[in-house]
């Protein structure tokens, strides 16, 4: 019985920053070809995203069977990575300071952009990293078994030993968080931080969230935060769920202002449109977003709330209880 | 010895060595057995090398994979001319095939794979091994070359197994042929000491995503080996999995009565998956694979998951039926499925 570590990422308390982000890339992919892979990204949602359309670049499964996938484009859809003519600030002043070659994508490309117009523009962040499913698709597309879901911990690994670079696992995942490394010849991934993880530190994503936006915990620890959030309170939900793959990382949905009247008067209507919400979230989305708000108004009425406190994160070190099993720990 | 002991030997070898030399012949003259020459002087790595045209070559036909997960456009067969050359130890093959256009290994892309050719090699055995990537029991060794990569030696024994295998990889050497191809050679240890050694060739395109199963590939193929002994009974062996004497055209009646058509696929309809498609069973298998699948398809089952059940001591079984039926008609089964292709 595989043990699974999961993640819950709190949209209304996520900034944008994009410090788990770059706690990732410094740790993890700011060398060896992995320059343009971003294993951790926050984009902007309505948006296309990282890789770019990775929404509709298929994947996943459909019933028992995997549905076809399309390989992301490295300088089209991930974007590669720019270097700047820095010489040309000590050389000749009328050369701009500028990209050596002109990016045409990137991981945060379409930030802040949204949907919507004034005043009923909306656009909320959306971290993303690899969801550890409990159903991968990646695993089940590898003709190698190079991928493995390890049983201590539920994170699954590319096995860089047996990995051809076939990339039939890049095209599965739906969420196209397996990425190839071209100059590697092998695909890589988040491995969420499992060198940190087996000596109790979380993933740097999390523990470096300036928010305090994302707890860790392993989904059967019934005094942790993702058992509460998801299985006890239903709160907090997986992203895209009719991939199909079950992802371990959750997400608490974004609350909304109203939208405004064309005469100026807030509506009833939320400003982030339902079908949105459900087109990422699935149709739990509006029960989630219900008790939320109620657990809001309780805590406003002066009610305490257990649910609320635990989303404040009143103390770093509770968000995150990552104690080994006692046998994973030999 | 007595006269009469040395000449029952002596008639005893000239009747093997005829027998052995009909094997060969009959071989020869299924397009399964060539020749590799003997160069004394070594083997250019050059595949425009001038004494490559001295080789005579065997013309291979590469058919598109698919045993496992069969591609919705099938594609056509390539032509592969094969030729092979040995010094001492040293064994060169040289493959020339169509591909229109050269697809290198590109670090500025994530979603291009280069071309690619591996040649297959089996050591001696009772059967030859199953064709694609060899059995459990029956490993093969394979040279894989891919545009702009270092050449590799890899073992392996079934589906997803390949490995690096311990040895020097092979040197390679490819150009682009004035006819819109690759001519490329690839020159190693000799692999196995069997002779004639067995060898198949894949060759993977990369404009068509070309990697892993998606491929094109040949039937073994026997190479006799100059200055090497000839293993007789091996000879006998592989005449006998070269032998199709049945009557293919009742064969195909067979096929209906015995309700094969019920799980594979033998016209190219893609209709039909429950077991491998066939509809190009006698260009990548022997009778003599053909013969043995049917008679015990647990023999080696080809590993999709689809294809085998777990059996009552967790070994997979085969969700084929053992044959039952007359030898003729085994014959004429195995006769049709070879001619399919």
């Amino acid at each position: 019985m595989t043990r699974q570590l999961a993640m819950v990422i709190d949209l209304n308390k996520c900034i944008g920053c994009q410090t788990c982000t770059l706690a990732c890339k410094t740790q993890w992919t700011d060398r060896g070809g992995r320059e343009f892979m971003y294993w951790n990204h926050v984009e902007t949602q309505p948006g296309k995203g990282y890789p770019r359309g990775w929404q509709e670049a298929g994947g996943g499964w459909s019933g028992d069977a995997l549905r076809p996938g399309r390989l992301p484009r490295l300088a089209e859809d991930y974007g590669v990575p720019s270097e700047f003519n820095y010489d040309a600030l000590f050389n000749d002043a009328r050369e701009p300071l500028r990209p050596s070659t002109p990016p045409a994508w990137g991981p945060n490309w379409d930030e802040d952009q949204g949907a919507g117009e004034y005043p009923n523009a909306y656009f909320f962040y959306l971290p993303r990293l690899c969801n550890h499913c409990t159903r991968p698709a990646c695993l089940a597309a590898c003709p190698r078994q190079a991928i493995y879901k390890r049983d201590e911990d539920g994170i699954v690994l590319i096995d860089q030993d047996r990995c051809r670079g076939y990339r039939y696992c890049v095209a599965a995942c739906p969420y196209k968080k397996v990425y190839f490394n071209p100059h590697a010849g092998r695909s890589e991934k988040c491995i969420f931080c499992y060198p940190r993880v087996e000596r109790g530190i979380p993933p740097a994503c999390a523990f470096q969230c300036v928010g305090r936006a994302r707890h860790v915990a392993f989904r059967d620890d019934e005094q942790g935060a993702i058992h509460k959030l998801v299985d006890l309170w239903k709160v907090a939900l997986p992203l895209r769920p009719d991939f199909g793959t079950e992802p371990n990382v959750f997400y608490v949905p974004p609350l909304s202002p109203p939208s405004f009247e064309t005469d100026g008067r807030p509506s009833s209507r939320p400003r982030l449109p339902d079908d949105h919400l459900e087109h990422l979230f699935g149709p739990a989305v509006r029960d989630a977003l219900a008790r939320l708000e109620a657990e809001i108004a309780r805590k406003q009425a002066g009610h305490t709330s257990e649910m609320l406190d635990l989303l404040i994160a009143y103390r770093h070190g509770d968000m995150f209880r990552l104690d080994r099993p006692k046998e994973a720990a030999q | 010895m007595s006269l009469r002991g040395a000449l029952t030997l002596a008639l005893a070898a000239i009747l093997a060595t005829s027998a052995a030399a009909d094997d060969a012949a009959t071989l020869r003259g299924a397009g399964r057995l060539s020749d590799a020459a003997a160069a004394a002087r070594g083997v250019s790595l050059d595949p425009l090398a001038p004494h490559w045209q001295a080789v005579p070559a065997v013309r291979l036909v590469a058919y598109p994979q698919t045993s496992i997960a069969a591609a919705a456009d099938r594609s056509p067969p390539r032509e592969v001319d094969v030729r092979v050359a040995v010094a001492g130890k040293t064994v060169a093959v040289r493959l020339e095939w169509p591909d229109e256009t050269a697809d290198g290994w590109d670090t500025d892309r994530t979603d291009a794979f280069p071309d690619a050719a591996a040649v297959q090699f089996a050591a001696q055995s009772d059967v030859l091994p199953y064709i694609g990537m060899g059995e459990p029991q029956q490993p093969v060794r394979l040279w894989l070359w891919r545009h702009q990569r270092r050449a590799e030696v890899l073992a392996a024994r079934g589906f997803g197994s390949l490995e690096p295998a311990r040895g020097s990889p092979p040197n390679a050497q490819a150009v682009r042929t004035g006819r819109g191809g690759w001519a490329l050679v690839l020159r190693g240890e000799r692999p196995f000491p069997a002779n004639p050694l067995p060898m198949a060739v894949a060759v993977w395109d990369g404009a068509e995503q070309g990697r892993a199963g998606r491929k094109y590939l040949t039937a073994w193929h026997l190479v006799r080996l100059p200055g090497v002994k000839v293993d007789r009974a091996w000879l006998r062996r592989l005449a006998e999995e070269a032998r199709s004497t049945g009557d293919a055209a009742r064969g195909r009646h067979l096929v209906v009565d015995h309700g094969c058509n019920g799980c594979h696929d033998l016209q190219g309809t893609h209709t039909i998956d429950a077991g491998p498609d066939l509809s190009i069973a006698g260009g990548i298998h022997w009778p003599g694979y053909l013969r043995r699948s049917l008679l015990n398809p647990n023999a080696f089952i080809v590993p999709h998951v689809g294809y085998m059940q777990p059996g009552t001591d967790g070994r997979p079984v085969s969700l084929m039926p053992a044959f039952e039926g007359s030898s003729q008609d085994l014959g004429d089964l195995v006769a049709y499925l070879a001619s399919r292709r």
